[in-house]
């Protein structure tokens, strides 16, 4: 990402203004753990820095690194916590958030994050997944039951129309909880969680997204017969990639969409027990353990009416 | 067909014919009102307004009439106020009664005549939905409006108080009646009065059934809004109540002296006889209700005089049952 001039000398100067060199180096090696300030700075070990260019080199290969967004979640946390039970206060901060809000980006401070502002654009990482590193994330699996008959039995304008409405659907319950289609294919698509408490989105969005097709089938669907979709999510730890055909090897993918395939029925959602041992306890009450043939251990959700 | 007639000279002789007619209800009100009658009108209804004497009034209201390219409406001119009655139909008017033909009376067969012609010539299709145009901007205070009430009430809020205090127990009967006002007004409607943890919406009549999917919706959406928006712990608990009646509109908090049947019936409806988690309608709201919904709705009983139904209860919890 390209930083303005005017933010990038707002770092160095809240750096050098707020803590001491030592300080300084030891936040940059919370963004670079190999951080070497004198190999960065040319300067010799047996010349003391001066520590506005100690900030400076520190912005600057960190910036070369593509990592300052991490140097200013580093200074948030440290404004937040101290470093070793000592308080050390960040100046400038709010200005070096509104400035990153200015560019485009949003604070998420639950996990401490920065991460695109999704008025502005969106993108399948956030703006802040790199390829190839692990990340934690929740997938929301949606597939469209009998999509083939479906398919078969109605005309195009009619399926455009149904499935054009299914996906804004979608997307906006996924998006609004800061989550991300990361494919929509003929007959469903997957949705990933990083942002914010990822499991308790994704399920959120996931029981939106049934409780929204109760409405759209009711009020809007132009097809002969409901469309029944079944949800599953799952989290887990993958490797990045943009690509599909890579991120789709992964086991967690693999997981949700079996979770999803073999143990969902329709117009309901599965939660792995991965996911539902990480949501509060008065929420997940309204998931029910699922007898599974093989004993996976799962939850289901489902809208129900009262019999009359 | 409900013809809406404003005049102040014309008999009510004159209308004998249409009157008895089982096809049309007559409704008289003065030619002065004709901006507001023009704002409550549909495309289902017609409007004959008498020319006023005064030039400056005969000017401003056939500028009004002329801008309603989607209303039917026609001209009483006895005193022969109107110069040129061949650009009155060029702008739109689908008649004209000149000094002839009082006092006479009108034809129920030459109206529907004149209405069979005056529709002949719209286009099936360019005419925007009339439904849409309500402008709450617009509406008079004092002035009485046809609405359908929508009262939204916090359920069981002793148990809410007791557990979370009273501090936090009004920023949510706050918060919720700004998130009410927001998603109310989305839909057309208006956050009009409340009374303790009850919460009146107006609709705008056209806006019926707008409002009947809004409160089904605000039903289904009370998991998200328990666990989600207020923190909660659970989902929310809400009465609903629908009900359709008159009354004349006050801006809110200025609602103090409003004395409606209408009013009291909704507030009667949702306090003392609704039950929680569902929306109870009376029978004026039945019709208005989607097809595609009706299959929800259960009857409820007789209340005060009024057969009363209810949307079916949506459980949230899930017990097991087919692939």
């Amino acid at each position: 990402m390209r930083i303005p001039g005017a933010l990038t000398n707002l770092t160095v100067k809240s750096l050098y203004v707020s803590v001491g060199i030592d300080t300084m180096i030891r936040i940059a090696r919370m963004v670079l753990p190999d951080f070497d300030i004198y190999k960065s700075s040319g300067f010799r070990e047996s010349i003391p820095i001066p520590p506005q260019d100690c900030a400076a080199t520190i912005v600057r290969i960190i910036s070369q690194e593509d990592k300052y967004l991490a140097l200013i979640e580093a200074l948030i946390q440290v404004d937040q916590d101290g470093i070793m039970g000592r308080k050390y206060p960040v100046s400038n901060l709010r200005d070096l958030i509104k400035g990153l809000v200015q560019n485009g980006f949003t604070y998420d401070p639950v996990n401490n994050l920065f991460l695109e502002d999704g008025k502005q654009r969106k993108t399948q990482g956030w703006g802040r997944l790199r390829e190839g590193q692990d990340y934690n994330l929740s997938f929301l699996r949606m597939d469209i039951v009998h999509n083939s008959k479906i398919v078969r039995d109605h005309p195009q304008e009619h399926l455009e129309q149904a499935f054009s409405q299914l996906r804004s659907l979608v997307a906006n319950k996924v998006e609004k909880r800061l989550g991300r289609i990361w494919t929509w294919e003929g007959d469903g698509g997957v949705a990933a969680f990083f942002y914010g408490h990822r499991q308790y989105l994704g399920t959120l969005a996931a029981m939106d997204i049934l409780h929204g097709m109760v409405l759209l089938n009711r009020l809007n669907n132009p097809l002969k017969v409901p469309i029944s979709l079944r949800l599953a999510i799952h989290t887990g730890t993958v490797k990045y990639s943009s690509d599909p055909s890579i991120w789709k090897k992964n086991d967690v993918i693999k997981q949700v969409i079996e979770q999803e395939a073999k143990y969902t029925p329709k117009d309901a959602l599965t939660v792995s027990r991965q996911t539902e041992s990480a949501l509060d306890r008065s929420f997940a009450a309204l998931l029910t353990p699922l007898k599974t043939p093989d004993g996976t251990p799962l939850f289901s959700y489902k809208l129900g009416w009262e019999t009359p | 067909m409900i013809i809406h007639i404003l005049t102040h000279t014309i008999p009510e002789s004159f209308w004998k014919p249409l009157s008895k007619s089982k096809d049309h209800t007559l409704i008289f009100q003065s030619e002065k009102t004709l901006a507001q009658v023009v704002k409550l009108m549909t495309r289902d209804d017609f409007l004959y307004w008498e020319a006023p004497d005064n030039d400056g009034d005969l000017k401003k209201g056939l500028k009004l009439l002329i801008k309603q390219e989607d209303l039917l409406w026609g001209v009483l001119d006895p005193q022969a106020q109107v110069k040129d009655v061949a650009e009155l139909f060029f702008q739109g008017s689908c008649d004209y009664l000149g000094p002839p033909y009082f006092p006479e009376t009108l034809g129920v067969s030459r109206f529907e005549r004149m209405l069979q012609w005056c529709v002949g010539l719209e286009q099936p299709g360019e005419v925007p939905d009339s439904t849409q145009s309500f402008d709450w901007a617009q509406v008079v205070s004092g002035q009485e409006y046809p609405f359908l009430f929508l009262l939204v009430s916090l359920a069981d809020t002793s148990k809410l108080k007791k557990r979370f205090g009273e501090k936090r127990y009004h920023q949510l009967l706050n918060d919720f009646r700004t998130w009410l006002g927001w998603t109310a007004q989305e839909e057309g409607g208006q956050l009009w009065m409340d009374m303790d943890t009850s919460f009146l919406v107006l609709f705008p009549d056209s806006l019926s059934t707008t409002a009947l999917i809004y409160g089904f919706k605000t039903l289904l959406s009370r998991l998200h809004l328990g666990f989600e928006y207020f923190c909660l712990e659970q989902p929310l608990d809400l009465i609903l109540a629908a009900h359709r009646g008159q009354c004349a509109w006050h801006p809110p908090g200025q609602t103090g002296n409003v004395v409606s049947d209408g009013v009291n019936s909704i507030f009667h409806l949702g306090q003392k006889f609704a039950q929680e988690n569902t929306l109870v309608i009376t029978e004026n709201c039945l019709p208005l209700v989607p097809e595609s919904l009706k299959d929800l709705i259960l009857p409820q009983g007789l209340f005060e005089g009024r057969q009363t139904y209810r949307f079916q209860k949506v459980q949230f919890t899930w017990t097991g049952g087919q692939n």
